[in-house]
């Protein structure tokens, strides 16, 4: 199970290979989905920037909180 | 989190409003907390804010950025100041939902009590304790702790089908290099603005 571990102390084992397609369904998603809040974040820093520098760091926080669960 | 929270099967519609419930708690309980860790940081930094000069410590901040995606990279070797803990999942069979996803939020929610996967908490943990703002502290851990659940809240989407459930870090896996590659630059990205931000007030 899951929540937060690190990925070097608890290595994952190796999928059926029936799996493989929905596996890559997965991936392709995780890159889209990343992709987007990357996106998001660049698009709301700015308007945000201007308003106040600091609240640039708000979409860098954003961008932080989801690589740290969908990069475990 | 993903594997805990995700529904099992593609969900019924009666189980629909249950796994609604069960990830709404959960993200409750995990904002609570993470305000909390915020405000803290927020009071440490007040503390510290007597003796240095914010420049000074965003300049501190952005070095800090730089070990941070040094380390992400690979370039240098450092090991991860962590509490080496997850969540317990036995709280599933113990207190049953809605209740463990609640203990689960407010348990991750405090970010430094469970493992980390980058070192860019830590740095935003810094970054918090700029003194800057209390409410604005309590902001970045809530945007981190946002940014953190959504994930969860798009498991129905992201997992295709009940059997491949327990293979979504395997899956993950071989992202995990670009992941570390935008974790670093957007950690020195924050790094420079914090600096840009910091530097009128000279």
């Amino acid at each position: 199970m899951l929540a937060t571990r690190a990925a070097t102390a608890c290595p994952v084992g190796q999928a059926p290979r029936e799996h493989e397609a929905d596996l890559e369904s997965i991936r392709g998603k995780a890159t889209k989905a990343t992709a987007l809040v990357v996106a998001g974040a660049v698009a709301s820093a700015v308007p945000l920037g201007l308003a106040d520098p600091y609240l640039a760091i708000l979409p860098c926080a954003f961008v932080l909180g989801w690589l740290n669960l969908v990069g475990l | 989190m993903l594997t805990a929270l995700t529904p099992p099967v593609k969900a019924a519609p009666e189980y629909r409003t249950t796994w609604l419930a069960n990830v709404t708690i959960h993200t409750a309980g995990g904002l609570l907390t993470s305000a909390m860790v915020g405000l803290a940081l927020a009071a440490a930094g007040r503390l510290s804010g007597e003796t240095l000069d914010r420049p000074v410590i965003a300049s501190a901040c952005l070095l800090l950025a730089m070990v941070v995606a040094a380390r992400e990279l690979g370039v240098v070797r450092l090991p991860l100041l962590q509490a080496r803990r997850a969540s317990k999942g036995a709280w599933g069979r113990r207190f049953g939902q809605p209740r463990a996803s609640l203990l689960w939020g407010l348990d991750i929610g405090l970010f430094f009590t469970t493992w980390l996967t980058y070192a860019g908490a830590w740095w935003l943990a810094a970054v918090a304790a700029l003194g800057v703002g209390v409410g604005w502290s309590a902001g970045l851990f809530v945007a981190y702790w946002l940014g953190r659940t959504i994930p969860v809240w798009l498991g129905p989407w992201l997992v295709p089908n009940a059997t491949v459930s327990a293979w979504i870090e395997t899956a993950l896996a071989p992202l995990r290099r670009s992941f570390r590659a935008i974790h670093s630059v957007t950690v020195l990205l924050g790094g420079v603005v914090i600096l840009l931000a910091a530097l009128p007030s000279l």
